[in-house]
């Protein structure tokens, strides 16, 4: 449970990463002010809080898990123990890295329990087939290119899969929500020494079955 | 310019489109009453406690234990004197039908109406008359069990000579197998006599268990014996 003080998130705006996705938001202001509206018993401010944050949050579980509904369930299981454990925030507390700790631990048992009951999904590679196949028939120009990039994606999706979950969740942190390895070690339990050592692990294990999945 | 890391290239093409949100704050709301409904019922281990600190209900509680336990001792006392009857009441016919052993003299026979007395609940009046009745035909019941002895004596002494001098005397022993018949038979129709006389002393629901006890050793007449 959230009883240690984590740092507070930097400014998005201080990102100096080439990389142009979305960043997590930082509104420790207005989370802060959300957070003690929500522990005098403001319900509203909980609404303000899960529309900040949903967005950032089903992207991450739904890259870690690759499911959908999975992904939707734990976010929405995330929030109501943060509403559970509202007594406990105070001005100080780094809400994001709550959020992202709490859906972590969901997101490695939910792997945990799928390994131990696989099933086929929604969201499986057989859709999947079905949606290349609509967009090769398209008029849409190069086919082969599109093609060729579906494939590759798709093998990035399964080499992600099969990273173990410190690697996952600090390659997913780091390159998706723009975390700081600070901030990410206050998320995983891990100095940031560490982070720099699982960032280069995960980067290694990419390539080196990304490697082997794109010659064939 | 620094090139660009291919794997860096290809985890930013990876923008699968997010799950859509709308509706997640319903569901997460939904979730939360559920998880409010859940907290609210009490566990049977509250529920109980709150019922033990009324004085009242501990008391009648105790109470109710305290019954409860003596009906179990009371029932398996009463379980254990059934047993002890059902064993005496098996002594019993071993009294009435001198096949099953030998008869026994009449100072014991209070301890072997002892069971029926007790298992049937007779009345002392009802005792007495059915005492009396067994002690008339205890005599007769000895005499038998004498003749008996008797004739087993015979003819062990006939099955001796047979195997030290190597004959037999056929008559003899066709005799003595006939007397032994009709002492079976005599004895049987007197326990027969003795259980009917017996029942007729009793009310019908005494008489129904009585019968029920000796049921297998007025019913089966003395078989021939083969020899």
């Amino acid at each position: 449970m959230f009883r240690r003080p984590f740092p507070p998130l930097r400014n998005p705006l201080q990102i100096d990463s080439p990389v142009q996705s979305l960043p997590v938001p930082a509104y420790p202001a207005t989370d802060r002010a959300d957070l003690v509206a929500l522990r005098r018993g403001d319900e509203i401010a909980l609404n303000n809080l899960i529309e900040r944050w949903e967005r950032p949050l089903i992207g991450f579980a739904f890259r870690y898990l690759g499911n959908s509904a999975d992904a939707r369930d734990l976010v929405a299981e995330t929030f109501v123990r943060l509403y559970q454990n509202r007594e406990r925030f105070d001005a100080e507390s780094n809400l994001p890295a709550w959020l992202f700790t709490a859906l972590a631990n969901l997101c490695r048992n939910r792997g945990r329990w799928k390994r131990r009951h696989p099933t086929v999904g929604m969201d499986s590679s057989e859709n999947g087939a079905a949606a290349v196949s609509a967009q090769l028939c398209s008029d849409e120009p190069d086919p082969r290119a599109k093609l060729q990039h579906v494939e590759m994606i798709e093998a990035l999706e399964k080499a992600v899969a099969s990273l173990p979950h410190d690697l996952k969740a600090t390659l997913l942190l780091c390159h998706y929500e723009r975390l700081s390895h600070r901030e990410i070690g206050a998320v995983l339990g891990c100095s940031e020494r560490g982070i720099e050592t699982r960032l280069r692990r995960a980067r290694q294990q990419l390539r080196a079955i990304l490697g082997l999945n794109l010659a064939i | 310019m620094i090139p660009k890391d291919p794997l860096d290239e290809l985890l930013d093409r990876w923008n699968p489109e997010d799950p859509d949100p709308s509706g997640l704050q319903r569901d997460i709301w939904r979730r939360i009453a559920d998880a409010r409904i859940a907290a609210s019922r009490p566990g049977f281990i509250t529920q109980a406690g709150a019922w033990f600190r009324r004085p009242a209900f501990s008391l009648v509680f105790a109470a109710a234990c305290a019954l409860a336990g003596l009906a179990v001792l009371e029932w398996r006392e009463a379980r254990r004197q059934h047993q002890v009857n059902a064993e005496l009441a098996r002594q019993y016919l071993r009294v009435i039908d001198p096949m099953l052993g030998a008869p026994s003299g009449s100072d014991s026979m209070d301890r072997e109406l002892a069971w029926m007395r007790d298992e049937l609940r007779l009345t002392p009046v009802q005792y007495a008359r059915i005492r009396a009745l067994h002690e008339t035909l205890n005599s007769q019941l000895v005499a038998l069990e004498k003749e008996r002895l008797r004739v087993r004596q015979e003819t062990a002494a006939l099955e001796e000579e047979r195997r030290t001098e190597g004959q037999i005397n056929f008559l003899v022993v066709a005799g003595l197998i006939k007397i032994r018949q009709e002492l079976d038979l005599q004895s049987f129709h007197s326990m027969q006599q003795l259980v009917s006389a017996t029942a007729t002393i009793m009310t019908p629901e005494q008489r129904r268990r009585y019968l029920d006890y000796v049921q297998a050793a007025i019913s089966t007449p003395p078989q021939p014996i083969a020899d």
